[in-house]
């Protein structure tokens, strides 16, 4: 085997999840190759100093105990009929009823959420993609400042909105690309972020789909912000129209950027 | 109670007991939090005692207690929501560049090797601890608590491929991190070309 064979397997090898006839083939080849076994050698023990720093806190000393407790207590045998009891049995299958009803509306956001989590992810991709491409190539609007950008955007869609002012020296906005994400179209303004490409995606959301998007119900001004996939990503929703910020900046200069105007 | 019912309840007491420390301690990987780990643990076993007559005996408990302590997880993540809270979650990390393409595994030069790993004691945790989710919970998982790639995927509800990739990639992430802690601390020399 050559070492660009052997490479993508060592991963599987260093973890024991080749078969038998594989393993064997691969401690052939690192038999001979210094380079390999020194990799396979590395990844020991990374493995092993993450075992010896990494001590597990146990559970509190009475987590088990009181787990055990609530266990008897849930099957303590049931009682006689009694009017308390009937009252109570009511109240249960009203509760059951409300319960039944919060499940579905659960999976339907729980649906939601992910549909806005997949779309993200495909925000992110195209990011990814834009980060390599040289910003007078990439952009429709190139900017010249807010308002041109916005002026720019408008002409291409009907919801009413302003783009964000993104307060800080180290923030400089490039310009702005209409696209499709996900079936939708959306426009992209890109700025160039404590020296990293960032994108912001603006999308409209009439039917509220992307709400379900963030972990902190996206309300009115409300941001939330989520680490995914490595990057940074801030949502927040005005009016009709959501946003999504896709960064590699650091939390500590997102708060002190975007918290400042929009809070 | 009766007999059979009995039985099955000291069955399922004898597992708590047994895995409570794994649950708790892989809750406190997803949450960073010890107190919100404790009560995630608590509503794990609760939930489990009611499908339990579905776990399989003689089957993996582990994976299968987990993997509700994951769907636990996400639920109350879900319900948190409400608070009208800005979320900000930790993604600077000591040397790791989100941006950067993940590298092939490659070798530490050999003059730096022994002392790169008798350095590093409580920052092992705090690296970890630092990474983004999906990579520190399968670090975790695969090296802490030693699951098996099949595992962790039943766990996370994600392909045996993926797996390898996030154990992978968070263990490069880790090293990444402590290398640049230690060329900090000048114990290491940047790398020679
Ligand atoms: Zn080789
Ligand atoms: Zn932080």
């Amino acid at each position: 085997m050559k070492c660009e064979e052997v490479i993508p397997l060592l991963r599987e090898y260093v973890d024991r999840e080749l078969g038998d006839a594989d393993a064997r083939r691969i401690e052939e080849h690192l038999d001979d190759c210094h380079e390999c076994a020194s990799i396979v050698r590395d990844e020991n023990e990374l493995k092993l100093v993450i075992r010896k720093h990494v001590r597990p806190d146990p559970a509190p000393a009475n987590l088990a105990n009181v787990i055990v407790r609530k266990l008897r207590e849930e099957a303590q045998p049931a009682r006689r009929w009694s009017i308390q009891r009937i009252i109570t049995l009511g109240f249960i299958a009203s509760a059951a009823t409300i319960f039944v009803v919060f499940t579905t509306l659960m999976i339907i956001s729980n649906q939601q959420h992910q549909n806005a989590m997949r779309l993200l992810d495909l925000m992110i991709d195209d990011h990814v993609k834009a980060s390599n491409f040289d910003p007078d190539e990439l952009v429709d609007c190139k900017a010249v400042g807010a308002e041109e950008v916005e002026e720019w955007i408008r002409s291409h869609r009907t919801d009413n909105f302003r783009v964000p002012e993104l307060e800080s020296g180290n923030v400089k906005m490039l310009g702005a690309k209409c696209c499709m994400v996900g079936g939708r179209e959306v426009e992209v303004v890109f700025y160039e972020w404590d020296g990293k490409r960032t994108s912001l995606f603006i999308v409209s959301d009439e039917e509220n789909v992307l709400q379900a998007a963030d972990p902190a119900n996206l309300v009115d001004a409300d941001k939330a912000m989520m680490s995914r996939r490595g990057f940074n990503v801030v949502c927040w929703k005005r009016d009709e129209t959501f946003f999504a910020l896709v960064t590699g900046s650091e939390e500590r200069s997102i708060v002190e950027t975007i918290g400042r105007s929009y809070n | 109670m009766q007999g059979e019912a009995q039985h099955t309840l000291l069955l399922y007491e004898d597992l708590v007991q047994k895995h409570v420390d794994l649950v708790f301690h892989v809750a406190k990987g997803f949450c960073r939090d010890a107190h919100l780990a404790e009560e995630l643990t608590q509503i794990t076993f609760m939930k489990a005692w009611k499908s339990f007559s579905k776990f399989e005996q003689g089957t993996n408990f582990k994976a299968w207690i987990l993997k509700i302590l994951r769907n636990v997880f996400l639920d109350n993540q879900r319900a948190s929501t409400g608070k009208r809270s800005i979320k900000f979650s930790h993604a600077h990390i000591e040397g790791f560049d989100p941006e950067a393409k993940p590298e092939p595994p490659r070798a530490i030069d050999l003059d730096s090797r022994e002392i790169f790993y008798d350095l590093f004691g409580d920052e092992v945790a705090r690296f970890l601890h630092q990474m983004p989710e999906e990579f520190r919970v399968a670090v975790l998982l695969a090296d802490v608590e030693g699951l098996d790639y099949e595992e962790i995927a039943d766990v996370l509800d994600i392909p045996r491929g993926t797996v390898g990739s996030r154990v992978h990639r968070g263990r490069a992430i880790l090293s990444k991190s402590l290398r640049s802690y230690a060329e900090k601390l000048g114990y290491l020399k940047e790398r020679k070309i």
